[in-house]
């Protein structure tokens, strides 16, 4: 048998609600029998239609990664704050400038972070980045030495609210700005 | 030179709260400190003097602004600031492009090989390290869960995921075995029977028991002849006599053996 569209809706909505991580249009398909399967289009338009109810609603049904979740409107933060007893914890200016290279320039060894920043990388920062969940290692480098490579995780994506890394539009701005200005750098080679 | 720092601090507050430095630092006494705290490191100092002079990445003065970078670790090393290191091969590397530009272009074999401007990997540097600057203050103002948006997650069937995934070792197949045995022996058919025992006839001998022998061994009380039905009439006997006070029922330790005692 197969669904009609409402009755899809509710256990999409159901499955998204209930789980602890975002969930993925895989993992949706995965939930129904072979003849009751929904195809992806089917499914696009039952979480577009989720989306459209939340419109009036707390809460929004937000892409993360290649996952859905539901959560809180930003807006609504100064009242949610109060009802959590944890404090959320800030981080230094370093740390977020580690992993924003990590995030943009990855896989990276600690060396690369070095050189970009100009100063030695904490092993405090790299243990909190690692603890939290936001980089892993990915292999080592084939150099000599074979230092470690790290890169940013799905938890990264989660915690920052981000669809994904390009949702940081900065990176193609930056880029696009840096080659233009690097050819100008080679008319500016001639000697005046 | 107080000047100087006067001036950075009200400038640059701007860029400091973005990074959540707390604002208590600002008082006068530790006003130096807030240099170093507010730097990241050479390349963040030679941006912040740079922009300060407005002057551009790609065509630094490098006399001027190895002079004003001069000033700064100076300034630094006299109130006894413990210098990265990094800060000081900063400051040979502006005197090395500096000294490179005041010299005529080294005669080249190849005619293809231009001279490059011994400012340009300084230059690319400061622009690799200010896309991320600007990176990490972008990844700064996103909001953030637990902070500005709280996931809505409502609790539903949790499967054990690591349950299903653990290795089955040849000793669990007996086990299970076993198992599959025990349901066909309770699967075969029972023959009802009318019980001929009665709880109320049980607690009369079980008293009688302890009358004559003061206390008993929990075990001593069962028959194990009268089989099933008789152990447990015998059972609910017994908690029928603890349930009306007749009896107690005490034991040295958790694991020493029970006994029973009559309720004077």
């Amino acid at each position: 048998m197969s669904f009609n569209f409402q009755q899809l809706k509710n256990i999409i909505e159901a499955v998204i609600l209930t789980s602890e991580i975002p969930v993925s249009f895989k993992q949706i398909a995965s939930l129904f029998s072979e003849e009751e399967c929904p195809s992806k289009l089917e499914i696009e338009r039952v979480i577009l239609e989720i989306q459209r109810d939340c419109d009036q609603r707390g809460i929004e049904l937000k892409k993360i990664g290649d996952g859905f979740r539901f959560q809180s409107r930003p807006e609504y933060s100064t009242w949610l704050q109060r009802l959590s007893e944890i404090r959320p914890r800030r981080y230094s200016r370093a740390l977020m400038e580690t992993l924003s290279i990590i995030a943009f320039r990855q896989p990276v060894t600690r060396g690369d972070i070095e050189n970009i920043r100009g100063v030695s990388v904490s092993t405090e920062i790299m243990r909190t980045l690692l603890s939290n969940e936001w980089i892993e290692q990915a292999g080592h480098k084939q150099v000599p030495g074979r230092p470690a490579l790290f890169r940013t995780t799905r938890g990264f994506l989660e915690y920052f609210n981000l669809e994904s890394l390009d949702e940081l539009p900065a990176l193609d701005l930056l880029e696009r700005q840096a080659s233009q200005e690097s050819e100008t750098i080679e008319d500016a080679d001639e000697p005046e | 030179m107080d000047d100087d720092v006067i001036k950075f601090r009200q400038g640059d507050e701007e860029k400091l709260e973005d990074f959540s430095i707390p604002s208590d630092i600002y008082i006068p006494a530790d006003a130096l400190e807030v240099i170093t705290q507010a730097f990241e490191g050479p390349l963040d100092l030679l941006l912040y003097l740079i922009r300060k002079n407005k002057f551009d990445v790609l065509d630094i003065p490098v006399a001027e602004i190895a002079e004003q970078y001069a000033k700064y670790i100076d300034l630094m090393q006299k109130i006894h600031l413990e210098l990265a290191g990094e800060y000081l091969a900063m400051a040979a590397t502006l005197a090395y492009i500096k000294s490179r530009l005041l010299l005529p272009p080294t005669p080249t074999e190849d005619e293809e090989e231009e001279e490059v401007d011994p400012r340009l990997e300084l230059a690319k540097r400061l622009e690799e390290y200010d896309r991320i600057r600007q990176v990490a203050m972008l990844l700064e103002s996103r909001h953030r869960v637990g902070r500005d948006i709280f996931i809505a997650n409502a609790l539903g069937p949790r499967v054990p995921q690591q349950a299903l995934i653990e290795v089955v070792e040849l000793f669990d197949l007996v086990e299970a075995f076993k198992n599959v045995l025990r349901i066909v022996e309770l699967s075969a058919p029972i023959v009802m029977r009318r019980e001929p025992l009665f709880v109320k006839d049980r607690v009369k001998t079980i008293l009688e028991k302890l009358q004559t022998s003061n206390q008993l061994r929990f075990e001593e009380l069962f028959d194990k002849s009268e089989g099933r039905a008789g152990l447990v009439i015998t059972f609910l006997a017994l908690l029928e006599l603890l349930n009306s006070n007749k009896i107690y029922a005490a034991q040295a330790s958790s694991t020493s053996p029970i006994h029973l005692h009559l309720n004077s």
